[in-house]
């Protein structure tokens, strides 16, 4: 073989390592704000780190958090009061809700069932503190609240104030009409997408709406509603932006993810227990971390991925 | 430019797509891969463009070797089967894009622009976008733009094929012309032969990632070196007889079976001692009409195909295709004798699949 | 899908009935926040005078506040106007620059660990971020404490605890997984042969991602942006949590503040500042409905 010559290389690093630069920021940003918080999360739920030690003074103490956490009175209460609120807004709205309203909009004419999936958005649009308000007022007692003029006086109960009186109830409500329409987006598209004469055939052996609902669509949209359900199961266990707006956690609506929120940046004594307050969340980070994996295999997101077709 | 390929391989995650490729293609010359899909065409191409890396092996321009030479340093211009033309800018912005580029001024670029549209017949459309032509004026464009850079090698991925037939037909001589003037080196690929024996100088066939020939077009049509070659090659494909070679009285005959029995001539005799049974090839014009011959058979089915008629008939078990001039208005059922022109027979080893003929 | 056809009018109207009285509660909130903007005051969905006389006291007073500091307490309805439109613009152009960089090289570049950072995102997208939060303060605190970056920057203050920019970032991380994985999908839709052109017509892998790629990804660019700037616009935790004083953070912070305060009497002013900040948001939500649908629901459609 003839001797060969080989091209100057243009190639610099800098060419080669591009795709280091595309992904910086991001790598950056998910380094600063989700690896070092996992990190600080852990590392602090092992020290005594509060307000009073501030940043200098605190010490090493171990599991101590964690056992604070076991033994502490409260723990029984918010653990119940976050397992029953998750279950029931799930089971109701996020799942329950969601399954019915895409049900019933995908069989009505197309126009109106548009405009009540579109409606049923907007609580998710809205501003978290202007939906909470309205809430609020619907709730509030007479003369103002719509509740009470609409259907608890006509009916002849006594009026009062519905948020602190069903105070369980209401942050179910609040949370379960945002949720149910991630459920409704998704369950919708599903049940658009069974395929046009399998649900003719089942009108033409006359199957009732229900029978139809029960041995054509639900087999369908299995994974769908699989999906949907692990995914707000989490969030709902995470999440208290609505109830910190609507009750701050008082009438006995202070969700575990709350509770360390309170614990940890935000109590009325100024005392901010770092330390106990990160063990807290280190208890829903973890459950978090660990579920995010199982969803991944579950559902098999990596087989989405296709390989580049350039390679320069 | 002159380009040698030196056992290019390419495998994908294990998969090899293009195995051990040796080509070289001179100065100006026009080299079309032509295989079936999946074949590996695409991916060489891609390979010498450079947006693929060879696995193994080399790329070498004009003996330098550019394996790993980004594909805007290799001096290249390409036309894409997808036209690929930027959708978001006009017609004008997407020929001088390259230019834009190299930051040329700008009376250049509008001078070349304007050369570049002239050949192709496109100035009356610089100002559109490409979603507002035809798939024959975009894929005008499409040269165009590889053509404004005056590259020193042309890629052509299966430019005409999503084009309509007649287009084909025009687009395919004025490409041919085109590069005859410019005299620029050029690779085209595709999967239709009569492309391929029509433009190019040389024809290399692939098939699975192996190179099966690279040679003239005449020579792949009348001797073809392997049996793949045989059927891939011509229109409508060439007919394959399993036959037994058996020799008396100084004159060698091919026994088909079903009492036909053809006698092979000394030109066309195999050179080789076979090593497992023999095929014989015989292409469908080169077997004529003869009501005189003992070989008499029946018509099964009347195909037109334009210019002749394909007839397909049955001897036994044996289904022969020829062609025949559709002025003789044949039906089907007729009965017609038939003669082989023997001169043009091919033999074939069915174990090695090679060609007993020609090595 | 086919209607329901039956001939009895009421099991007709059936599946409407129950869908009104299902989004009742919507249908009752949105027309509460109208009318009480309008009203002195509410009995219900009644507007009423101070002296309680029913349908009377329709008033514009309540939009008082976009001038008159002392319906606000105190706050400046105009600096927190603009506080919120630097969160909901910074997080836009953050995330939308951010995920388009970082969602082009998972889509479209070969390097190692790809398969790696595609699953991160993913793990990242469905992972709860908000018990983040209380960690997340540290990291600000920390920042704040870097010099010019922590809170030496005009406008928005620097990056730190207690700055606009400090907002934006965390806004930015917390959007970034739905963001890369958004425009990932969008990338992985665009012609190879498109970018091949470019490659070879002499364009680096920048100049391409800028030039061509990315005009062909508007509408994934457009929904992403919508998204964002909405997001940003209501974003209520992350300000309320990271800026110290409520009244001079945000549009939310300041009406959470108010709410907190008020009593059902003066609701008027709520309403009409809830009004004041839902607008936008509606305007954008009627006119983009179709892109915000795909987004809403996480872009994980079809992965099920
Ligand atoms: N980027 C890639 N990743 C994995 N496999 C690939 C890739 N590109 C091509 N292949 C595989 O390599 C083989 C050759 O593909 P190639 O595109 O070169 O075929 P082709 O001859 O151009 O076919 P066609 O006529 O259909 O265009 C095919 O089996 C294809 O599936
Ligand atoms: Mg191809």
């Amino acid at each position: 073989m003839k001797e060969k010559k080989e091209a100057t290389e243009t190639k610099k690093l800098s060419t080669r390592l591009e795709w280091f630069w595309f992904l910086f920021p991001s790598l950056l940003l998910i380094v600063l704000f989700f690896f070092l918080p996992v990190i600080i999360t852990i590392f602090v739920s092992g020290t005594n780190m509060s307000s009073s030690t501030g940043f200098n003074n605190w010490k090493w103490i171990g599991l101590d958090n964690y056992k604070m956490i076991a033994i502490h009175p409260e723990t029984p209460k918010h653990l119940w009061l976050t397992v029953k609120y998750v279950a029931v807004t799930l089971v109701f709205f996020n799942v329950g809700m969601a399954l019915v309203i895409s049900l019933i909009t995908t069989h009505i004419s197309q126009g109106a069932g548009f405009f009540f999936r579109a409606l049923w958005l907007l609580p998710r649009i809205t501003p978290t503190v202007i939906y909470v308000m309205m809430w609020k007022f619907l709730g509030a007692n007479a003369p103002y609240g719509v509740i009470n003029q609409l259907f608890v006086q006509p009916l002849g109960f006594t009026p009062q104030d519905w948020v602190p009186a069903a105070s369980f109830l209401f942050i179910v409500l609040v949370n379960g009409y945002i949720g149910a329409s991630f459920g409704m987006i998704i369950f919708t598209s599903a049940i658009e997408a069974i395929p046009k004469d399998i649900m003719i055939a089942s009108l033409v052996d006359g199957a009732s709406f229900m029978q139809r609902v029960r041995y054509v669509i639900l087999p369908y949209i299995k994974w769908p509603l699989l999906f949907v359900t692990t995914y707000q199961t989490l969030s709902l266990m995470t999440s208290f932006e609505q109830i910190l707006v609507l009750t701050n956690g008082e009438f006995n609506t202070e969700v575990w993810s709350l509770w360390a929120y309170h614990r940890a940046l935000n109590n009325y004594w100024g005392n901010f227990q770092w330390g106990f307050g990160n063990a807290l969340a280190a208890v829903l980070v973890v459950i978090g971390i660990i579920l995010g994996i199982i969803y991944m295999r579950y559902f098999k997101f990596g087989e989405l991925v296709q390989e580049p077709k350039i390679e320069t | 430019m002159q380009v040698e390929l030196v056992n290019l391989t390419k495998k994908f995650m294990g998969v090899t797509a293009v195995n051990r490729i040796n080509i070289d293609i001179k100065d100006g010359e026009f080299v079309a891969f032509l295989g079936p899909s999946g074949c590996g065409k695409t991916t060489t191409l891609l390979m010498v463009a450079g947006i693929y890396k060879p696995t193994e092996g080399d790329i070498l321009f004009d003996g330098v070797r550019v394996n790993h030479l980004p594909p805007k340093d290799r001096d290249i211009g390409m036309v894409f089967q997808s036209y690929a033309l930027y959708p978001h800018m006009s017609v004008y912005q997407n020929l001088v894009f390259s230019l834009m580029l190299k930051k040329r001024p700008k009376t250049e670029m509008q001078a070349e622009a304007q050369r570049v549209a002239d050949i192709m017949g496109i100035g009356h459309l610089l100002d559109r976008k490409p979603g507002q032509l035809s798939g024959g004026q975009q894929q005008r464009v499409a040269l165009g733009r590889a053509l404004i850079k005056k590259p020193k090698l042309l890629l052509f991925d299966e430019p005409l094929s999503n084009l309509d037939a007649r287009l084909r037909i025009s687009m395919r001589s004025e490409i041919k012309k085109l590069q005859n003037s410019l005299g620029i080196t050029s690779i085209y690929v595709t999967h239709d032969q009569i492309e391929a024996m029509t433009m190019a100088d040389r024809i290399a066939v692939i098939k699975n990632g192996v190179l099966q020939a690279y040679t003239e077009p005449e020579e792949l049509h009348d001797r073809p070196r392997t049996l793949f070659i045989a059927e891939f090659i011509g229109n409508p494909p060439m007919n394959l007889f399993d036959v037994r070679l058996e020799d008396s009285g100084g004159k060698m005959y091919a026994n088909l079976g079903e009492g036909i029995k053809l006698e092979i001539p000394p030109s066309r005799k195999p050179k080789v001692e076979p090593r497992g049974s023999v095929k014989m090839g015989i292409r469908p014009q080169d077997i004529i009409i003869d009501n005189n011959s003992d070989l008499r058979t029946e018509i099964l089915l009347i195909e037109p195909m334009g210019r002749d008629d394909l007839i397909v008939c049955r001897v036994g078990n044996i289904e022969i295709h020829f062609l025949v001039d559709p002025v003789l208005k044949l039906k089907r059922g007729d009965s017609v004798g038939l003669k082989f022109d023997m001169e043009k027979a091919q033999f074939f080893d069915t174990e090695t699949e090679k060609s007993l003929l020609w090595q | 899908m086919k209607e329901i056809r039956s001939r009895n009018p009421f099991t007709r109207s059936l599946p409407y009935i129950l869908l009104v009285v299902l989004s009742l509660p919507i249908i009752l909130g949105y027309l509460w926040i109208l009318v009480s903007t309008f009203s002195t005051r509410c009995y219900g969905l009644i507007p009423v005078d101070q002296q309680g006389n029913y349908f009377k006291g329709l008033t514009l007073s309540n939009w008082a506040f976009l001038y008159d500091k002392s319906k606000t307490l105190n706050a400046s309805i105009w600096l927190l106007t603009l506080n919120t439109l630097i969160i909901a613009i910074g997080l836009t152009v953050g995330v939308v620059l951010v995920s388009m960089m970082a969602g082009y090289a998972l889509s479209r570049i070969k390097f190692p660990g790809r398969k790696s950072f595609l699953s991160l995102t993913l793990i990242l997208h469905s992972f709860p971020s908000v018990t983040l939060l209380i960690a997340i303060y540290f990291v600000l605190r920390w920042i704040a404490s870097v010099p010019v970056i922590g809170r030496g920057i005009p406008l928005i203050g620097g990056f730190g605890y207690n700055t606009l920019g400090g907002v934006i970032l965390v806004s930015i991380a917390l959007q970034l997984p739905l963001g890369i994985w958004l425009m990932k999908g969008f990338f992985d839709n665009v012609s190879w042969d498109l970018e091949r052109a470019a490659l070879i017509d002499g364009c680096s892998r920048w100049r391409t991602w800028w030039q061509i790629m990315v005009p062909q990804i508007k509408p994934g660019i457009a929904a992403l942006s919508i998204f964002s700037f909405m997001e940003g616009w209501k974003s209520f935790l992350i300000p309320y949590s990271f800026m110290t004083s409520q009244t001079k953070a945000t549009l939310s912070t300041l009406l959470n503040e108010m709410l907190s305060e008020t009593s059902p009497v003066n609701y008027g002013t709520l309403a009409a500042v809830g009004l004041y900040q839902l607008i936008p948001v509606l305007v954008f939500y009627i006119f983009t409905q179709k892109y915000l649908l795909n987004i809403f629901a996480g872009g994980v459609k079809g992965t099920a």
